[in-house]
This record gives structure tokens, C-alpha cells and sequence, in this order.
């Protein structure tokens, strides 16, 4: 039976306000870098109004995300969520959707990064398509590239494994400069070049059809994914019920202000065109027709995209390593996977193991010329297939646990049952069903426009599922059936060792006012 | 790269500045942490529901309801106003005292202003009983009362007077929270309203 872990073994506090922020900056602000491009070439002229629309989406996500990762500050995210709303398989198969995505995010942005720091290298006089070769049936692989991005992972791993209060720090430091660097282009940009004229006339004789406009703004959901890091640390954050819904709610703002500031300044400066063709580097081509700092601004915008999607890369060895130490706690994994290192108490072996699916990824990509492609469109499936179970597990959770204290609830909400008969008040979030139909909308489109992702995505969710189902019968344990787990009692001691004391007396009292009322377990 | 510098540009730019600046204010401004033992007794004050307060026509006993809603407030309580017709061993308990039912329906009445002073519910219990404490005290249980105010007339003092004698009853039989308000002698009639 998944029970909570003991102090021993328990993941270290170390993570604070600002690291908590970053982890999800680390992963959500990397992706403008290349959603930019990729958005305006389908939206065209409509490229911030898809932006805005995706954010509405968005926003909804994160304020599901910030409910449920303040009422239950443990790792595991949206997997750990699904578990408690809907049980062992949905728990498992929203958990494999969402470890698609951070591998994915450990090898895309890893090749990324090391693809930015190469802007620099004609300056050392090094030619890196000097290093293309052939191996046997694969044609024109970049040795050094490849080296590069194995390296940027392995260090990666490293960090990892040594421990978060290390890996966490880097994230704090190397995000500062990222978001020093994006005002710093957003502010002279306004300033000294965005033209209005220019946008608007873009978005009066360019508006795309309804085709184009949707797969636009499908491909800015995918450019907003990340928020779940923050709830992946939590159990590592200090106070999490206190600081994660403030760590939420502004990371959710923030990247919806920098994605609509970009959106807009590119549209001001540029054709919508020539974003679209710099799908690659977009920022760098808006940074480059800023006056004054235009000079400086390619370089140093490639040095912030190098470092952003960096520390996006690490945020995934770490999410990837949390959820996967999740799911072996639950048994939704074998229990080898959720030993803590004795020294470092981090979850080594999940890092060392699923860091390495992301390095056969990555190789996977240099060996193909489509495998990014391939690995952007299982990115959009997890994550919107993830955010799915996620708002029917909140919805579920409302009724079914009415009792975990919740420091922060998703707005609008139908109040369903008084307070006169001593039961805890339900409230149905309405919020939480417009954000299923805006997400399921999304993933119906990725299924609908992506052709790898709809094959892919749920190829590896069922081989997954597969591998579950053969863990479980060989554990002796019902493959298709939740097992009995003490939820109350983990809740307890989740409280009580972030030390939210408040919410643990408010939740104690809410079980005892049940107790009182003769009323069973949850 | 032509130079091109503009109102509107301008004036969002600074939009961008300063809500990036309001967001990252907000979210370090982290509510400081209780320690458990602080945010447990804080959390049985915050359980009160239902605050029981005897009212009768006196300053006291206002000043009781005053304090109970401010007990109340935060977690918007129900006040119950419990006056208590005390019915003579003479008289039947169901005898109608027109009087003392009238008396009553006074004293409930500024209880009920008081408590909308501060956007409480409130309801008004007029109880038969052959003494003040046993009404009080069948109106706590029914109500399922967490806490019950008495306001103790300043100027008794001493011990085994009435108004003490169904204090004392009150404390040791409720099976709830009691809080007996004596404020100091005068203290009341020192407080003056400006017109």
C-alpha cells in the first residue's frame, strides 16, 4: 500500500519563492524562443490574438494547477492529482502522458541550447557543419552537435543527482538574466521601434481562415506548457500551500505578459512572414531590428535563448525524476525507482533512468532529420492529454474530498451544499469545465493536425500501460483496481512536514467535525 | 534599423514595466508562517459557528453581543439572542407574561441591530425556564452552540448574588465554550458619543 515516506528518505525542503517561480519559468519561458515563429507562420496576421486566445486556455490550466498543487503539496503534478480524483490506471496513464513530455523536454531543449551556444562558434573559428557526417544508413549527423547536446544532458544528470538545492540555485541565477534580457528587448523594442501601423495593417488585410487560426493558436497552447514544474517541486518547496499558488499565479502572468508583449512588438516590427521563416530564432530576428542595442541584441539574444532553454532542459530532469519517484511511491511503478540517495536524498535513479530515455531521444533526433518534428508533436499530445485528466480529477476532487483545506480555489464556483447539516460545503468549479472543453478542444485539434503526435503520443502511453499492467500482476497487485491507500493520514503528514500548521488544524478539525457526524473515510 | 519613437509604444512599455513589477511584488510578499501550536489555538476560535448570548435590558448585556460579533465576524457566525422569561414555581411554565415577553423582544431587538452593524445573522429566542441559566443553557444545546457570552453587570460583584449564581451554572453545566464579560465599574457609562 502507497504510504507517505518517512522523514529518512523524505525529498529536502530547499526549494523558495524564487526557486519555486523558476522551475516554472525554466520550462514555460523557453518556449516563446520558438513558438513565436512557429505561430505566426499559421496565424499570420492574427499571431497576439491566437497568443490571447491560447492564454485564455492557459490561464485556466494554471489556476487548476495552483488549486490543486497548494490543497496537495506532493511531487508527482497532475499525475499525483489523477490518482487521488480518478484512481490507479487514470493516475498512471496521466503520468506517462506527462513523463512523454518532460523526456521530450530534456532532449529537445537540451539540442536547442547547445544549438544557441553554437551562434557563437564561427567567432572561435570553428565551422560546425564541418562535423556533418554519414553513419552507415544516416545521412548527415553533426557529430559535435550531438556531443554537445550529450554533454548539456549528462551535466544535467550531474547536478541532478548531487541535489536540488544545487540544481535549484542554477535555475535562480540563470533565470534572472533570462528575464533581465526579455525586458530589456521588450522595453527598447517599444520604445525605440514598434510601429503600430505596421501590426494593425497585419492584422486587417492578413487575418488567416479559421483553419489556419486554429492550428495558430493550438501551436501557442503548446508554447505555454511548463507549468506543471511548479507543482513537480513542491514537495521540495518550503511552505508550498503558502508560496506555490503565489509562485503559480505569477508565472502564469508573467509568461502570458512576455508572450503578448512578443507577439505584439513582432507584429510592429515585422512581417509576419519573416517571423514565420525564422522559426528557429525569432526573438533574435526581433531583437536585431531594435536600434541603439540592434548591434548587441542577435548575440545576446542568443546567449538568453541559450541559457533559457537550458535551465528548461534541467527543469525536465527534474520533473521527469519527481513524477517517476511519484509513481513508484504509489506503486503505479516498481519500487526500485523511489529510492532516495542516502547522502543526497534526491531520487537518483529515476534521474539517471529516465534522463537516459532522453538522451536515446535526442540521439533519435540526430539520426533523423524528422525527429524533431516528431518530438514537438508528442509534446502538444501529453501535455494537452495530461491537462484533460487534470481537470476532471479537480472536478472529481471537489466531491470526493471535500475536506483537504484549500488555500486557493479556482474562481466561479456553484455552491451545492449548505453548511446547515455540518457537511463541508461543495462547490462545482465552472471554470474548471470551460477549461476541459478549451483543452479538450486543443487536443482535438493536435489529433486532428498533428500527424505524428495522434500516432505516437498514444502509441507510448499504451506501451506504458503495458508495461503497468505487466509490474502489477507480477507485484501481486490488481492491475485495473486503485489500491486502499490512507489518504488522510498522508495528507496529515504532508502538512505537518511542510509545516503548514494552519492548514493542518483546519484540516484536522474538518475531520474531526466528519468524525463527529459518523462520516467515512474518503 | 530606423528610429522610431513613439507615444503609444512608449506608454506600453511602461504598461509592461510596471505590471511585471506588480506581479513579482505580489508573490514575494509571503504571508509569514505560524508555528502549529499558534495556528491551532487560532483555528478553535475560527471554528466558532454559533455564538449563544443572553440578552435582558442592560449595558452588559450589549456589550456581550458586541464582543460576540466580534468573535463572530471572521468566520461569520450565527448569534443567537437568547432572552430568558423566568416563570415564578407558582405559575405554570407555559403562563403568559406579556410583560417580560415584551422586555424581551426589546433587549433582542438591539441585540439584532448590534449584530447587523457588523453584516452577522442573528435570531431572537425568547425561553420560558424558572431560572435564567436553564434557558440559556436548553438554548445552547438545541442550537448546538460553540460558545456562549454573558455579560455580568459590572456593579455585582460578590459572589452568590443571582445574576452570579446563573453564571456560575452556566459555566459549570454548559458543555460548550463560556465567556463571562465583567467590565470595570463605570467603564460603560465613561464612554461618551460625540454628536
Amino acid at each position: 500500500m502507497g504510504q507517505p515516506e518517512e522523514a529518512g528518505n523524505a525529498l529536502r525542503r530547499d526549494v523558495t519563492v524564487w526557486g519555486s517561480f523558476m522551475w516554472g519559468y525554466a520550462d514555460v519561458g523557453a518556449d516563446i524562443y520558438t513558438a513565436l515563429g512557429l505561430v505566426a507562420g499559421a496565424a499570420m496576421g492574427a499571431t497576439p490574438v491566437a497568443f490571447a486566445v491560447a492564454g485564455i486556455v492557459y490561464l485556466l490550466v494554471g489556476l487548476a494547477y495552483t488549486e490543486l498543487a497548494s490543497s496537495y503539496p506532493v511531487a508527482g503534478g497532475g499525475q499525483y492529482f489523477t490518482l487521488r480524483g480518478l484512481g490507479d490506471v487514470w493516475g498512471f496513464v496521466c503520468g506517462s502522458a506527462l513523463l512523454l513530455d518532460y523526456t521530450i523536454d530534456i532532449s529537445l531543449f537540451a539540442v536547442s541550447s547547445s544549438g544557441y551556444f553554437n551562434f557563437f562558434l564561427p567567432s572561435l573559428g570553428v565551422n560546425i557543419q564541418s562535423f556533418v557526417v554519414n553513419i552507415g544508413p544516416f545521412v548527415g549527423v553533426n557529430v559535435l552537435w550531438l556531443v554537445e547536446t550529450l554533454v548539456i544532458i549528462g551535466f544535467l544528470i550531474a547536478i541532478n543527482y548531487v541535489g536540488i538545492k544545487i540544481s535549484s540555485r542554477i535555475n535562480e541565477v540563470l533565470g534572472v538574466v533570462a528575464i533581465i534580457g526579455q525586458v530589456v528587448i521588450v522595453i527598447f523594442g517599444f520604445v525605440f521601434a514598434w510601429d503600430p501601423n505596421q501590426m494593425l495593417l497585419q492584422m486587417r488585410l492578413q487575418f488567416p481562415d479559421m483553419h489556419n487560426f486554429m492550428y495558430g493558436s493550438s501551436l501557442a497552447i503548446i508554447s505555454f506548457v511548463g507549468l506543471e514544474s511548479i507543482s513537480q517541486v513542491s514537495q521540495e518547496t518550503r511552505r508550498p500551500a503558502t508560496i506555490v499558488p503565489r509562485t503559480s499565479i505569477s508565472l502564469v502572468l508573467n509568461v502570458l505578459i512576455f508572450a503578448l508583449a512578443f507577439s505584439v512588438l513582432g507584429m510592429g516590427l515585422l512581417p509576419w512572414q519573416v517571423l514565420g521563416a525564422h522559426a528557429g530564432d525569432p526573438i533574435a530576428i526581433v531583437a536585431q531590428k531594435i536600434p541603439i542595442i540592434g548591434a548587441i541584441a542577435a548575440p545576446m539574444t542568443a546567449l538568453i535563448g541559450g541559457v533559457i532553454v537550458l535551465i528548461s532542459s534541467n527543469s525536465g530532469v527534474m520533473s521527469a525524476s519527481r513524477l517517476t519517484y511519484s509513481m513508484s511511491t504509489f506503486q503505479l511503478l516498481p519500487e526500485w525507482f523511489s529510492a532516495v540517495h542516502p547522502r543526497y536524498h534526491t531520487p537518483y535513479r529515476t534521474i539517471i533512468v529516465f534522463s537516459g530515455v532522453a538522451v536515446v531521444q535526442a540521439i533519435l533526433a540526430f539520426l533523423s532529420g524528422g525527429a524533431m518534428n516528431t518530438l514537438a508533436n508528442m509534446y502538444a499530445f501529453g501535455a494537452t492529454f495530461g491537462y484533460l485528466l487534470v481537470f476532471i480529477s479537480l472536478i472529481v476532487l471537489r466531491f470526493k474530498d471535500p475536506f483537504t483545506p484549500r488555500p486557493y480555489r479556482m474562481p466561479l464556483n456553484i455552491a451545492l451544499k449548505g453548511q446547515d447539516d455540518g457537511a463541508p460545503r461543495i462547490s462545482f468549479p465552472i471554470l474548471a469545465v470551460i477549461g476541459f472543453l478549451g483543452v479538450g478542444t486543443i487536443l482535438f485539434e493536435v489529433i486532428l493536425t498533428h500527424a505524428i503526435g495522434r500516432i505516437a503520443g498514444p502509441a507510448w502511453v499504451l506501451v506504458m500501460l503495458l508495461f503497468y499492467y505487466i509490474y502489477r500482476r507480477k507485484a501481486g497487485l490488481p492491475p485495473w483496481r486503485a489500491l486502499p491507500r490512507d489518504w488522510e493520514a498522508q495528507q496529515r503528514h504532508t502538512l505537518r512536514e511542510a509545516e503548514e500548521f494552519e492548514l493542518l488544524a483546519e484540516y484536522e478539525q474538518a475531520l474531526a467535525d466528519k468524525a463527529a457526524r459518523g462520516g467515512q473515510s474518503t | 534599423m530606423a528610429l522610431h519613437v513613439g507615444v503609444l509604444g512608449t506608454a506600453i512599455a511602461i504598461v509592461f514595466l510596471v505590471l511585471l513589477t506588480l506581479v513579482f511584488r505580489w508573490m514575494f510578499r509571503v504571508p509569514r508562517q505560524l508555528p502549529y501550536e499558534v495556528a491551532k489555538i487560532r483555528r478553535t476560535v475560527n471554528q466558532l459557528r454559533t455564538v449563544v448570548v443572553p440578552v435582558v435590558a442592560a449595558m452588559s448585556s450589549e456589550r456581550a453581543v458586541e464582543l460576540a460579533c466580534r468573535l463572530a465576524e471572521p468566520q461569520q457566525a450565527e448569534i443567537v439572542l437568547v432572552h430568558v422569561v423566568e416563570v415564578p414555581l407558582s405559575l405554570p411554565l407555559d403562563a403568559a407574561m406579556p410583560n417580560q415577553r415584551e422586555k424581551g423582544e426589546a433587549s433582542i431587538a438591539v441585540g439584532v441591530t448590534i449584530c447587523e452593524t457588523h453584516g452577522l445573522e442573528s435570531k431572537g429566542v425568547i425561553v420560558p425556564a424558572r431560572s435564567a441559566w436553564e434557558g440559556i443553557l436548553r438554548v445552547a444545546r438545541e442550537r448546538h452552540a460553540d460558545l456562549i457570552v454573558l455579560g455580568l453587570d459590572a456593579k455585582q460583584r460578590r459572589p452568590g448574588e443571582e445574576m452570579s449564581r446563573n453564571v456560575a451554572q452556566v459555566v459549570r453545566r454548559a458543555a460548550c465554550e463560556v465567556l463571562v464579560d465583567r467590565p470595570a465599574v463605570g467603564a460603560i457609562d465613561k464612554v461618551e458619543l460625540a454628536d
